[in-house]
């Protein structure tokens, strides 16, 4: 019996885990979410923008970020539009261009009065990646080559007339999953040029992330899914995120369930 | 003259870039940097093409040969010249509606769902290694159970008050901030020494045999 | 002409490491001492591991990860990926390359090529084996897990710049029953890769690797100058954490230039 303890089939684990992110999903307790320190310094550092300020997005992610940055874009969107604020939203992952659109079009079925290319231009996924940045440093249209994720030229857009290079953000914020990313910023754009500049990480990278945040490289992090849950409540408009929470919480305590069955069937047999 | 000829070119291109990215206020600098990068991503495109042929090759082999499972290789070859075809005659921008149909509706949820999989693949992984057979084992046992349980909700309900979620603050701001950060200095140091040696043709071990 | 903004002292740190890094390789070259490398338990079970799929008759599978060329933990991965090929070539065992990006797999089927030749056996190299899977990073990992699976390696060796497509490999691997050597320099994956895999490289140890290998005093001596470049950090870090507890930012903003 322990020897079956410390060595349960993979199988099992894999379908009690299913099991038990379907409940939580399906079923929410809706369990309380106090937004952490990092996750505030975001939102205030946003709060504190005055009105009009142009904040560049970068939607540096694909298809698999959606669940843990998702709602973290959408409620920065809000959070900005509540604020008259404008964005710029580019991005060096290919799927760039259409998560922006996905995160844009959710929130403006509540902000009717907003308007493409006046208060927001998707310019979508450039190729590059590093170099990207570094050619938007001196122009952003011509990084872009003049043309934004829907072939509008960008030139005709009048947000654009304020937003020339990079250096004209009052604020950089990335959503992202690995690489480029973070670090790109950093190096090129926001150390060299004093620019603030935000992250919404997905959860394994929080653990990288953490010395940038201490170092002031990063001002402060909506860090996994839990740091999304936090803005969600922090904005107001509780999403996937916060209904994600349960998820994530009943899936953590199977894992140490399963650590500590491990655990017993390990100490049995190796005592014999 | 099989090696020399790309460590020379490696030595003038590789000192480009570095001048390029250090160096500002030489017009003819940056002109010359920015056509390299520009030659970077026609070249990483064009590769695709190099790709394209490899699996080819490889899976129109597997079914001429009738190997197990070789209908899958004919399925890929089917998804994958369908979608070149599409994209390249038919669609013609990345904004024609089928294509974006194609991407979102197929290649995302894929993409997605691969990278759900990783929900099994950790649960798995902990139950195998999270055991008390050492001190260091214990150690990394109970810093992963607090974080498991500090970084939920769940975790200030099972416990009580907020202990459990500073707990779990203190281990990723100290102990592993400070290890991520030795870590990631050896690392830096190690590629730049890696850069170096090859930018100069000490290290040859990418250019294929063992560089003497 | 003058420097570009915020990359002033970083540039100086590094022609300063340059400086370091090619007296000590110049001083190895003419015979100087060098002090000896601790064990790195995960290169000495290279051998072990290709060892395994001759008895067994299985192949190995070696990933160098899913970063570009210029990432330097590919080409640190490459330099590995010739020495496992020379063992493989060797023992008459199978070797499969699996690659995910493009510029990438060209080189790696050179350097497998240029090991069976070597090793004078320029026949036994099946080019089949060094494989392009998909630039798509999930399609790549889907595309590992089935070569896992199917064609059963006794030894997966993942060496590179891997991110979340990682415990996926090292699981698959673990209940294809292969021994798993693994290694990266992205420090978020690097858990994932001790949780799962037999044997770690972590961090710098990639990049010594070729050094280590090969013992090659040149390279060896380079490994000195990485050492030195860790003791002027050491350094740096305590000056600035007394400097900063006095709220004295000299040294930060000399960085910051």
């Amino acid at each position: 019996m322990w020897e079956k303890l410390a060595s349960i089939d993979r199988r099992v684990i894999y379908a009690l885990m299913i099991f038990v992110l379907a409940l939580a999903l399906l079923r929410p307790i809706g369990l309380a979410i106090v937004p952490s320190a990092e996750t505030k310094k975001v939102y205030d550092y946003i709060e504190s923008l005055p009105p009009g300020s142009i904040v560049y997005l970068g939607f540096d992610f694909s298809a698999g970020g959606i669940p843990e940055l998702m709602p973290a874009a959408k409620s920065v969107i809000r959070q900005g539009f509540k604020k008259d604020l404008r964005f710029v939203a580019v991005g060096m992952w290919e799927m760039a261009g259409d998560m922006a659109d996905m995160a844009f079009n959710a929130v403006l079925k509540d902000f009717p009065n907003k308007k493409y290319g006046v208060d927001w231009v998707n310019i979508g996924w450039k190729p590059g990646g590093e170099v990207l940045l570094q050619k938007m440093l001196t122009s952003v249209n011509e990084a872009a080559v003049g043309v934004d994720f829907y072939q509008n030229k960008l030139d005709d857009l009048p947000l654009m007339s304020e937003f020339k290079t990079l250096k004209d953000a009052k604020m950089i914020i990335t959503f992202v999953t690995g690489t480029p990313g973070e670090k790109e910023y950093i190096r090129h754009v926001t150390s060299p040029y004093k620019i603030p500049f935000a992250i919404s990480c997905i959860s394994v990278s929080v653990p990288e992330i953490m010395p940038l945040i201490q170092s002031g490289q990063i001002l402060g992090g909506i860090l996994g899914m839990k740091g999304a849950a936090e803005y969600e409540v922090l904005v107001g408009a509780p999403g996937s995120a916060t209904a994600g929470m349960d998820a994530q919480s009943f899936s953590h305590a199977l894992i140490i369930l399963f650590i500590i069955l491990g655990n017993i069937g390990y100490i049995r047999t190796r005592k014999k | 003259m099989k090696k020399e000829v790309p460590i020379v070119m490696g030595f003038i291109l590789g000192i480009s870039i570095i001048a390029g990215v250090f160096v500002t206020g030489v017009p003819w600098l940056t002109t010359w940097k920015n056509l390299l990068d520009e030659w970077f991503l026609v070249v990483q495109a064009w590769a695709v093409a190099v790709g394209v042929v490899n699996l080819t090759q490889i899976h129109s082999r597997r079914v001429s040969q009738k190997r197990e499972g070789w209908f899958y290789s004919v399925w890929l070859m089917i998804c994958m010249f369908g979608m070149i075809v599409f994209g390249v005659f038919i669609a013609k921008s990345p904004q024609n509606e089928g294509w974006r149909w194609m991407y979102n509706q197929l290649i995302a949820p894929m993409n997605a769902t691969v990278y759900s999989t990783l929900v099994f693949y950790i649960g798995a992984a902990a139950y195998r290694a999270f055991r008390v057979r050492n001190l260091e084992a214990t150690v990394l046992l109970v810093a992963a159970v607090i974080l498991m349980l500090g970084r939920v909700p769940l975790g200030k309900v099972l416990l009580g008050g907020t202990w459990i979620e500073k707990t779990a603050d203190w281990i990723l701001n100290v102990p592993n901030s400070a290890g991520m950060r030795g870590i990631q200095l050896g690392a830096t140091l190690g590629a730049i020494a890696t850069a170096l040696r090859i930018l100069v043709g000490i290290e040859r071990g990418h250019l294929g045999g063992t560089g003497e | 002409m003058h420097l570009a903004k915020g990359n002033v002292f970083s540039f100086w740190l590094g022609v300063l490491f340059a400086i370091v890094l090619f007296v000590l390789i110049s001083r190895a070259r003419k015979g100087m001492k060098i002090p000896p490398l601790y064990k790195v338990p995960g290169l000495d079970a290279l051998d072990e591991a290709i060892g395994r799929c001759t008895e067994m008759g299985r192949p190995v599978h070696f990933s160098p990860g899913i970063g570009s060329v210029d990432n330097a933990q590919t080409l640190a991965a490459l330099s590995i990926l010739g020495y496992v090929a020379r063992q493989c070539a060797k023992y008459d065992t199978d070797l499969i390359a699996t690659n995910r990006i493009t510029v990438v797999y060209p080189i790696a089927e050179e350097i497998v090529k240029q090991a069976y030749i070597e090793e004078g056996k320029p026949d036994a190299f099946k080019p089949e084996n060094v494989r392009f899977i998909s630039e798509d990073q999930f399609a790549y990992a889907s595309g590992v897990t089935g070569i896992m699976y199917r064609e059963k390696p006794a030894a997966n060796i993942l060496i590179g710049a891997f991110w979340a497509e990682s415990l996926i490999f090292a699981e698959v691997g673990a209940t294809a029953g292969a021994i798993q050597i693994s290694g990266t320099a992205n420090t978020h994956q690097i858990p994932f890769f001790v949780a799962a895999c037999d044997y770690a490289l972590i961090g710098e140890e990639i990049f010594a690797a070729s050094a280590y290998l090969t013992k090659d005093p040149v390279l060896m001596g380079s490994l000195v100058a990485q050492d030195w470049g860790k003791m002027l950090a050491a350094v740096l870090i305590i000056i600035g954490a007394v400097l900063q507890t006095f709220k004295i930012t000299a040294l930060k903003d000399l960085m910051g230039k």
